[in-house]
Parts: structure tokens; sequence; C-alpha cells
């Protein structure tokens, strides 16, 4: 469910930044006007794309990685391989999350240099709350994993 | 020194075990960050610091055109455009000995200039080819080995996810990087053709259907809205009107246009879901780049591109050495690392060396993808030679023979890339300004 609805917005900022990046074009050489806003609004909905992204990528193991060995383990021991994993990605995310909170605090009053009412914090809270959620996703996945005794955590939900 | 190897160790240690490899090079960075607040006095641990390099690694304007040229190159694979160009392909270059392997390279070539990610143009353009050339009697091996080899060209002809990685990592011209590409890749489409050629005339291949004037004129007309899209993305490169990122939303815009109002063959729930697939891909890809942007400022904050340059110029001093030594050792990693992967990792370390020693990086990234790229096609990681025996269900050690062959062009190309750099500063540095 969460799921759905992150990809669902994921794909609402792709199409903004799609437009964004559109209207550019059209407004410097058809309109001949120019309109700044446009390029400093796709890179922040780029940012939020790329972080929200992340959590659905996270929940449907669809990151990038190199499976050589853990598929080659026995069951048993690959569950301590995977507790290993999620708990440095689970550390990280709290140091991430630690560090773009105080980023946000400090940049919350700093304006973008072109959108009105939009501060660069913004840019930081996207990837607090990526790393909050991930975090959580990491708990329930290691809670998942300690109490099943086999691994079958890929989940076929659809798009 | 040690600090290197360290670093590279817990890397190394962090993938094998099975992190994704944006975890893995997020927390080998913090680690090695640790270790240097440690040993330096005065020097605090600093969370922000982190967040920044972070958010600031996916906050660039170029970054964009990663997602919309993914979109736009799967929403023209399903939505009809692979087809299309595939029998304009055939019917100009069909009718010689072997035809179906030149029009395999051709309609590559073609598909190169519209899309950027290699493995995706196997699955995409590669069935259809495969699935031609058996139907027409070529033996399935040689089949796979020619897509393979020629789909690979899809990341050095502009558009480029890779180049635009590189690009990022190494702060140099994405356009100029794309402008770079066309050059070998040409030269990549010719010297396959060439092995073609010779292959053909020994083993006997079919010969293709000679089709009337007609018949060409009016593949061509199917497929001339199809063949706006590269004119489109490299000329508009070329000429200074768009921006890659532009570019690359202009394409999308154009590609929406053809497959869903002019061709009718992709719905609205069919886009938003080639929509979604492609987000998710471009957000594994930016996502890691987030991390390496962060462990790029780590190697530079310890200094290791310089220590490490400075070793190499003790061995020695002459650029093109220097130059082979790095091929060499890519050629190498290649066979064993995803090139995207490659690519995050070593960027930050090599461009900084060898722009040190006065060679271009613009040329130095074109030859760095080419290098990983092959490494593609090689055992024992190679995503495109999976890729292939999933399409077509031969087993491996067949392909891989086969493909053999076709590596060796490619070598050329490599080869005389190394020799001639001007192959691929041309272009971008004395044609355009």
């Amino acid at each position: 469910m969460i799921t759905k609805i992150l990809t669902m917005v994921t794909t609402l900022y792709f199409f903004s930044i799609l437009i964004c990046v559109f209207l550019e074009v059209i407004f410097r050489y058809l309109l001949k006007i120019s309109v700044p806003w446009t390029e400093e609004g796709a890179r922040y909905l780029l940012v939020w794309m790329v972080f929200t992204g992340a959590i659905v990528a996270f929940k449907r193991e669809e990151n990038i990685k190199l499976t050589i060995i853990l598929d080659k383990i026995p069951e048993r021991t690959r569950k301590y391989f995977l507790i290993f994993i999620y708990l440095v990605i689970g550390l990280f995310n709290i140091i991430l999350f630690k560090g773009s909170i105080s980023m946000a605090k400090l940049d919350w009053h700093v304006p973008s240099s072109t959108m009105p009412g939009v501060v660069v914090g913004y840019l930081y809270l996207s990837c607090a709350f990526s790393c909050f959620l991930i975090s959580i996703l990491v708990f329930i996945k290691l809670i998942n994993i300690i109490l099943n005794s086999t691994y079958n955590q890929v989940e076929s939900e659809e798009l | 020194m040690e600090m290197f190897i360290i670093l590279i160790a817990l890397l190394v240690f962090f993938m094998l075990l099975g992190m994704p490899v944006a975890y893995s090079l997020g927390t080998t960075s913090i680690i090695a960050y640790l270790m240097y607040v440690s040993q330096v006095p005065g020097r605090e641990f600093c969370a922000g610091l982190i967040a920044q390099r972070v958010v600031d690694g996916v906050n660039s304007f170029p970054l964009l055109a990663i997602p919309l040229f993914l979109f736009a190159g799967r929403l023209m694979n399903e939505g009809g455009i692979t087809e299309r160009i595939f029998r304009l392909a055939n019917d100009f270059v069909g009718r010689f000995k072997g035809g179906l392997g030149y029009v395999n390279v051709v309609a590559s070539l073609i598909f190169s200039g519209m899309s950027g990610a290699a493995v995706a143009d196997v699955v995409g353009l590669g069935s259809l080819e495969i699935k031609a050339m058996r139907d027409a009697g070529y033996d399935i091996p040689f089949s796979c080995a020619i897509t393979g080899a020629s789909s690979i060209v899809g990341p050095i002809i502009p558009p480029s996810i890779p180049m635009l990685v590189y690009g990022v990592l190494a702060g140099v011209s994405i356009g100029k990087l794309f402008l770079g590409g066309i050059i070998p890749g040409l030269l990549m489409g010719f010297s396959l053709m060439g092995m073609i050629s010779i292959l053909s005339y020994i083993r006997g291949y079919p010969v293709g259907t000679q089709t009337s004037i007609k018949e060409k004129l009016i593949s061509l007309k199917h497929a001339l809205l199809s063949l706006l899209t590269p004119v489109i993305i490299i000329g508009g490169i070329w000429s200074g009107v768009f921006t890659p990122s532009e570019a690359a939303g202009i394409a999308s815009v154009y590609a929406i246009f053809l497959c869903c109002i002019v061709y009718r063959i992709v719905n609205l729930q069919k886009l938003l879901n080639i929509a979604k697939k492609s987000v998710i891909d471009s957000v594994s890809i930016l996502f890691i780049l987030a991390c390496a942007s962060f462990y790029s400022t780590i190697l530079t904050m310890l200094r290791i591109p310089y220590i490490l340059g400075e070793e190499l110029l003790l061995i020695t001093a002459d650029p093109l050495t220097i130059l082979i030594i790095i091929n060499i050792f890519l050629i190498i990693i290649g066979c064993f690392l995803p090139a995207m992967v490659s690519i995050y990792i070593f960027t930050p370390i090599l461009v900084p060396m060898v722009t040190s020693i006065g060679i271009d990086p613009i040329f130095f990234g074109v030859l760095m993808i080419l290098n990983l790229m092959i490494g593609m096609l090689t055992p024992p990681y190679g995503m495109v030679l999976f890729a292939l025996t999933k399409v077509s269900d031969i087993p491996l050690e067949r392909v891989i023979k086969e493909m053999i062959l076709f590596i060796l062009p490619l070598i050329l190309v490599l080869v005389l890339m190394v020799i001639y750099p001007r192959l691929v500063t041309f272009i971008p540095h004395e044609l355009v300004r």
C-alpha cells in the first residue's frame, strides 16, 4: 500500500520534471521569455524524486547489488548475512537522517534563488524523510528475518 | 596509501556481501571519514557534511537527463519504433551476403541515437533481431554475438546514461562527451560489419532478398518520424540549441507524441507503467550517484587520486604508457564489475590522476566507457551476455565462443582510440567552437 502511494508520488515528480524541462525550452525559443524557476524547480523535483524513489527501491529490493555470494550460500548462513547488511544499512540511514535534519534546520530560512516561498531546507527534508522511512523498513525487515526461519522477502507487489 | 587499500577492501567486502552498491559506497565513506577525523587533529565528525554531499550529488541539472532518456528509450522500445527501424535497415542493407548481420548492426546504430542504455537495447531490439535471424537460417550463437556486440554501441553514441554519470562525477561537459562518442561509435559499427563480412564469406551465410525502390521508400516513410528522434537529440546538442537535459525532455515529449498520438500503440495505462518502470530504474542509478558524490569528497579529502598519481609517476611519466596501464586495468575490472558500478568507483579516482598528466578528460571518458562496456560482453559478469542467453534460450558457453570473434574488432577500435585521441576529441573540441 505505502509502496503503491510512494511509487505514484515518484512518478508524479517525474512528469512534473518533464513538464518543467519542456516549458523551459518552449519559453526560451517560442515565447522568448526567460523563466528562471523551471531549471531550479526541475532540480528540486529531481532530488525529491530520487529520495522518495529510494524508499520504494529499498522496499522492493531493486537497488543495484552483486548477489554472487549471497545466491550461493545456504539459507541459514544467508540469514546472518542479511541481518548484518540490514543493520549496516539502518545505521547508515540513521547517520544520514541526523545529518539531513541538521542541514535542513540550518537552511530553513535560506530562500531558493528563483522560487518564491521555497527554501533550500526542503532539499534536505526529502533526504531526512527518506532515511526516516527506510530506517523503519529496515526495522520491519529485520524482525521478519529473525522471526521467519526462511527468508522470502521479495514481494511481488504490482507496481 | 594504506587508507586507500583499507577503503577499497571495505568497499569490496560490503559489495561482495550483497549490500546494495549505494549503501556500500556510503558506509565505506563514512568509515573512512571517521578514520580521517580521528587521525587529523582539529577535525570533527559532522553528519551534516554527509547529508550535504549526498543531496548535492543529485541536485544537478544535467542529471535530469537520466530519467528522461530512460523513459524515452523504453517508450520507443515498447511503442513499435524498434520494428519500424528494423524494417528500414532490412530494406536498405539486407540484400548482401549475411545481410541480416548488417541489418542488426545498422538498426542498433540508429537506435543508439535514441536510447542511452545497452542492456535495454538487447531486450528490446535484440529479441526482434535474434528472432529474424533465426527464422532466416542463421545460427543462433552468431546472431546473439552480433546483437550483443552491437548493443554496446548504445552507450557510446549519444545519448548515453554512462556518459551522464561519468560527466557529472568528473565535472566535464556532458554535451562534449556526447559529441566525442560519435566517431568511435560509428567506427565500432563499421568494424563489426567488417567482421560480419569476413564470417559470412567463410561460412556462406544466406543472402537477403533485394527490395524494390518503392518498398524502400515505403519503409522509409514508416520510419521517418522515428528517425527524427536521433536528429533532434544529436542535432540539438551539436548546434547548441539544447542542453543534453533539454534534449532528453524534448525526446520524451516527442516519444509520447509518436507512440500515443501518431502510432497509437501505447495507451495511457501503458504510458504510466512505462514511466513507473523508468523512474524506478533511474532512481537506483541516481541514488548510487548521491552516495558516490560523498565517496568522491572523501577521496579528495584523503588526497587519494593525488597519492596514486604520484605512485604511478614513479613507474613512468609517459602518458601513453600510463594510458595503456589504465586500459588493461579497466579491461580486467570490466570483466568482474558491472560497467556502471566501475564508473561510480573509478571515475573520482582516475580522472584527477589522468588530467594531472595532461590527458583530456573527455577523451578519457569515452575510452573508459568503451572499455568497461566490452567487459559487459565477457564472462564471468557480462550483463549483456546474461540478457542474451535469457532472450535466446541457448547456453552461455556457445554465445561466449562466438562473442570472442566480435570482441576483437571492438578492441581494435579501443587501440585506435588510444593511438589517435583525435578520433574522440575532433568533434567536441575542433568542429564545435
